[in-house]
């Protein structure tokens, strides 16, 4: 099966905002609706979401428009961490969540290096980028590479967009570091990476180190409870679950 | 990165209709409605329309879904325009529509005092009585002089027949939008003093071809209007990019060189670059002797002869010396005109050319002139001027907005002139003309843009030494003659009577200077009343006496407009996506309803004026609208245009002439010497500023503000410029883009990180900043930041909403128009927007 992949080059984004505005209206109608009705619009979570980096001293400086969105790893810490399987990659290297399966116990979301899940509190079940993955299916870009004034986020077969990165010669980023196998969203720029994508959560800060946090939130007793519902549900659920391929 | 959308839809294999609809360039009609087909499963349906947020009139399609807009994208028949793509505005879109503080029905005044929310629900019918009965009863006390109007850019782009035609019908004059002083007039006059055109709609920069690209005094990824930024966005990397700007704009942040230039200085940056040029001889002789009136004969500085030439719709000619023939002779029989020399005329005069004049000119501005007052070092300004004079193709950027320094309009004017120097006009890689911009090249169109001497508007331009005061669009006027400050005369006596002011589509309370001022003006009483016609009550409504609601652009049919801004021809318009959620109409509807209860003679005027503009048959309009409304002077104009009204109607989108053919007339227009500026040509010696008494070469004029600023004693420059999100009063109350899509530091005042730790002052912290123009003293929240010169403050300009029934305004942020104050450029009445120091206060 074809694996898709997006590559976001930094050097062309201008930071307007069009692929986040084009997410919210493709994917988040009733959230939006929700939101407004309750007057929580900052609360809105959103599936990507652009950041300024600014690096260097006047006059030296850059600004780079940071773009965070689920980078559908090879090999995403997401999926092996979700105890009933509700996170799974399907045939297209898309990382989706199954909502009838999730109990929203959050795993996924600490387990993300990248910050690329969230807590959708209209439903709480957790939320994120689909690459559009219905539309997709009905043979269209994803909402956000359609809109891009600049043409900055590009779509594509992963491979073919992982040659011609490589080819276009410059620094490319695709989470070495943080997962293994890399990820589906390749981030290229004119400069080394480092200096903007040390925003990214540090390796630190994921699950492994975060178990202190859980623990002061949880209380032992808690965390007890969940890991016997989560291995009880691994278990019911272990002859369904579908195998995460290549 | 070489790649785009296109390439990949090829290769994934997932090339869909829509694909190759983008593929194939648009006009394949087979195709597309196949693709809205697979999105569509039986429920949704699309309607083709036009962008309504902001004045770059991007090509959209709505989908309707169960009768509501649930999503609005770039229409793939209008990819010629804006390459299929919308900005974070354009999708928010929805949100102008499903608004609850929109305006929802007519009212009126039910007491209490200007500015006050005191009204009474009305219905059309009466309101309209009311209004009729109003205008008449004024124009029979002769009065009708004392008519005025005030637009916004929605009034301008959309409704500019109409408006015109009911200002016209009533027989008044007095009409500007805020746009014109307030934000384009000085650019578009600087511009076209040079290559005779120059407003936004008319031309734009190649960015598909050009390899050296300056841009200044402009932000065009931050800005992001669509036709330009996504020509500009895709050949980001394929050329050489040097931006002029105090702050590191979004723009900036791709620049291969960020020129942190002292505000308001550009002018002595581009004379510099001409000194530079000019010196070292690197300027394009062939282009300069064909197509400009660089080769015309002086005699003491004086044009030597000069006629008009009838071939040429009586644009002037000129003698230039003939190297071939060796004698003076006109322009365009000149086989090698001159560009330089000294030469004698059969009569003995000693002549010399008009680009020798201009190299005189730019003698003295040296690089090492222009650094003391740019602040940008010599040695970089000749690195700059070489490479632009040598990687070709190169041209400096269009600019967009430039009202700000009182040398705004020669800013452009000397941009022009390099562009020129370096043959980048017209011609691939530099400045195109728009198929609207031929088109008003060849007709002059700025003659059309004068304004009669009974005009006030231009009247209170002459009084105030306005140099180009025909163009008497200075909506400044505006506040001495609604307080009775200046004497308004027609035929030498002053009007009787006080004003009717319609406000349409616009909110002069925050997008014209100096607020308190305008405060005073709209609660005059020699003001009798005030329309204003907006869809959402803005802070200018409050001072209305009559309210009526407009409808949003997904609401309403519309006559067909011209394709303008990028280099290809056509028509496109808006169709109605959803009936109108409230009580309210179109103003072109309204416009006509007005004409008919004033009378039938004004109904019959209106129409025959609306016909002459809209290019159609009057009859054909009347009877159209009589019979289908706005669809019926759709289908009247179709047939006028010689287009399919059933093609119109399905994509929204008609190409009549493609980019192919607009760049051959583009040269066409340099080639027969067509252009609108008097001569017809590129004019290196400026006409019309001799015309108006002025230098008709290029000269320095130092800004207001130049040498002000004292960071040690927290006095500082003010620049501004838009953010990608909030820009004009259509997002001033979306709920998305103010409360979710903007980044927090575009609510702020950026400040520079070194300064701001000398004093104290952190990220965040809440400041205030004193007007050194107004005196008015506003608490806001600080960028700190390295992306902005240590003597400068930006403040982004969109914000500052008092209105409180817009439920969804930002919450921070300041009013730009609190902080500078009411005042007017001496070339051609600017707002001086940057003419203006703050003090910065923890």
């Amino acid at each position: 099966m074809t694996k898709y992949g997006m590559v976001i080059d930094l050097d062309k984004c201008v930071g307007c905002g069009a692929c986040v505005a084009a997410c919210i209206s493709e994917n988040l109608g009733p959230e939006v609706a929700k939101a407004m009705e309750e007057g929580r619009l900052e609360d809105l979570k959103l599936r990507t979401s652009v950041e300024e980096i600014e690096v260097g001293v006047f006059p030296k400086v850059r600004t780079f428009f940071y773009h965070n969105i689920c980078r559908h790893c090879k090999n995403p810490p997401c999926v092996y961490v979700c105890p009933t399987g509700a996170s799974y990659k399907n045939e297209n290297g898309i990382v989706l969540i199954n909502k009838d399966r999730c109990i929203s116990c959050k795993y996924c979301i600490m387990a993300c290096p990248f910050d690329a899940r969230y807590m959708d509190e209209l439903t709480m079940i957790p939320d994120k980028c689909t690459f559009c993955e219905h539309r997709l299916k009905e043979g269209k870009l994803p909402a956000c590479v359609e809109a891009c004034p600049t043409h900055a986020r590009v779509f594509g077969e992963l491979n073919e967009l992982f040659v011609r990165a490589k080819g276009s010669g410059k620094h490319m980023w695709r989470g070495e570091g943080f997962v293994g196998g890399g990820t589906s969203v390749i981030y290229l720029t004119s400069v080394p990476l480092k200096p903007i994508l040390h925003k990214e959560k540090p390796v630190s800060s994921t699950l492994m180190t975060r178990g202190r946090e859980i623990v002061k939130d949880l209380g032992y007793i808690g965390i007890a409870l969940v890991t016997a519902i989560s291995v009880a549900m691994i278990v019911a659920n272990w002859a369904s679950r579908k195998e995460v391929k290549e | 990165m070489e790649m785009n959308r296109r390439d990949f839809l090829k290769t994934i294999g997932i090339a869909s209709l829509t694909a190759l609809a983008i593929k194939e360039g648009s006009t394949s009609s087979l195709l597309i409605p196949k693709a809205y087909a697979s999105e569509t499963k039986g429920v949704a349906t699309f309607v083709p329309t036009i962008c309504g947020m902001c004045p770059n009139c991007c090509s959209v399609v709505a989908r309707v879904r169960n009768g509501r807009v649930d999503r609005i994208f770039g229409n793939p028949y209008g990819y010629t325009y804006n390459l299929g793509s919308v900005c974070s505005r354009g999708e928010m879109g929805i949100y102008r529509l499903y608004n609850p503080d929109r305006l929802k029905y007519p009212m009126v005044r039910a007491g209490g005092k200007r500015g006050e929310w005191n009204f009474k629900r009305i219905s059309w019918e009466k309101v309209v009585k009311l209004m009729a009965k109003h205008l008449r009863e004024k124009l029979e006390r002769g009065e009708g002089a004392k008519i005025a109007a005030i637009g916004g850019w929605l009034a301008w782009d959309f409704y500019a027949p109409f408006t015109l035609a009911t200002l016209f019908t009533l027989g008044s004059t007095n009409f500007t939008i805020v746009p014109m002083t307030g934000c384009l007039l000085p650019k578009t006059l600087g511009w076209t003093l040079t290559i005779g055109a120059g407003a936004h709609f008319q031309f734009m920069t190649d960015y598909d071809n050009v390899k050296y690209l300056i841009v200044l005094k402009r932000n065009i990824g931050g800005s992001i209007g669509v036709p330009h930024a996504s020509r500009f966005g895709r050949n980001l990397g394929k050329m050489r990019l040097v931006v002029l700007d105090p702050r590191l704009s979004e723009t900036a942040t791709k620049a291969h060189e960020w020129i942190p230039i002292r505000p308001g200085t550009d002018l002595a940056f581009l004379l510099a670059m001409a000194n530079v040029i000019v010196s070292e001889g690197l300027y394009d002789e062939e282009y300069l002797a064909k197509y400009t009136n660089a080769p015309m004969l002086l005699k003491d500085g004086e044009p030597y002869s000069v006629f008009p030439d009838p071939s040429r719709g009586s644009r002037l000619e000129y003698l230039v010396w003939d190297l071939y023939k060796g004698k003076a002779v006109p322009h365009k029989e000149a086989s090698m005109p001159a560009l330089e020399g000294e030469f004698e005329a059969e009569d003995g005069s000693k002549l010399t050319t008009a680009f020798s004049a201009f190299k005189e000119s730019v003698k003295d501005y040296t690089p090492e002139w222009a650094e003391e007052i740019t602040d940008v070092p010599a040695d970089k300004i000749r690195k700059i001027a070489k490479e632009f004079a040598t990687i070709r193709p190169s041209a400096i950027d269009t600019g967009w907005h430039d009202p700000k320094h009182v040398n705004s309009p020669l800013i452009w004017r000397v941009a022009g002139v390099l562009n020129a120097l370096v043959g980048s006009i017209g011609t691939k890689g530099g400045i195109l003309f728009s198929g609207s911009g031929v088109e008003a090249s060849r007709n002059v169109w700025w003659k059309g843009f004068l304004k009669p001497e009974s005009d006030a508007l231009s009247q209170w331009m002459k009084s105030k030494g306005i140099i180009v005061y025909p163009f008497g669009w200075a909506y400044q006027a505006f506040y001495d003659l609604l307080t009775g400050k200046f004497d308004y005369k027609v035929g030498g006596k002053s009007v009787p009577g006080k004003w009717t002011l319609i406000i349409l589509g616009a909110n002069p309370m925050r997008t014209q200077m100096e607020a308190e001022k305008w405060k005073e003006a709209f609660s005059s009483d020699n003001v009798d009343v005030i329309v204003d016609i907006d869809i959402l009550p803005s802070d200018t409504t409050a001072y209305a006496d009559i309210i009526l609601p407009d409808c949003t652009y997904l609401e309403r049919d519309e006559h067909i407009h011209e394709i303008e801004y990028v280099p290809v021809s056509g028509f496109y318009t808006r169709f109605k996506a959803v009936e109108p959620l409230y009580d309210c109409l179109s103003f072109e509807v309204m416009a006509i309803e007005l004409m008919k209860a004033i009378g039938k003679e004004y109904y019959l005027k209106f129409f025959k004026i609306l016909g002459s503009l809209l290019k159609a048959d009057p009859e054909a309009l009347m009877k159209g609208y009589e019979r289908e409304g706005i669809v019926g002077i759709q289908k009247a104009q179709a047939l006028s245009y010689g287009i399919s009204y059933s093609e119109l109607r399905k994509k929204g989108y008609i190409l009549v002439k493609g980019e192919e053919e607009v760049r051959k007339e583009n040269l066409e227009l340099l080639k027969e010497g067509m252009l609108a500026t008097p001569s017809g040509r590129i004019e290196i010696y400026s006409f019309l500023l001799k015309e108006f008494g002025q230098n008709p070469l290029v000269f320095w004029m130092p800004p207001k503000v130049y040498g002000k600023a004292d960071p040690e004693k927290g006095v500082f420059y003010l620049v501004y410029g838009k953010v990608p999100s909030m820009t004009h009063s259509s997002t001033a109350d979306n709920p998305l883009l103010s409360k979710r899509l903007t980044r927090k530091n575009y609510f702020r005042v950026w400040m520079n990180r070194q300064v701001a730790e000398k004093m104290g002052i952190s990220d965040g912290d809440l400041v205030s900043i004193e007007s050194l123009g107004t005196g008015k003293v506003l608490k806001t929240e600080v960028h700190v930041t390295d992306r902005i010169r240590p003597d400068t403050v930006y403040v982004p300009p969109a914000f500052g909403q008092r209105s409180e029934l817009l439920e969804f305004r930002p919450s921070k942020g300041i009013a730009l128009n609190e902080l500078v104050p009411l005042q007017w450029g001496p070339i051609v009445g600017g707002a001086l927007s940057e003419e203006v120091l703050v003090k910065v206060r923890r």
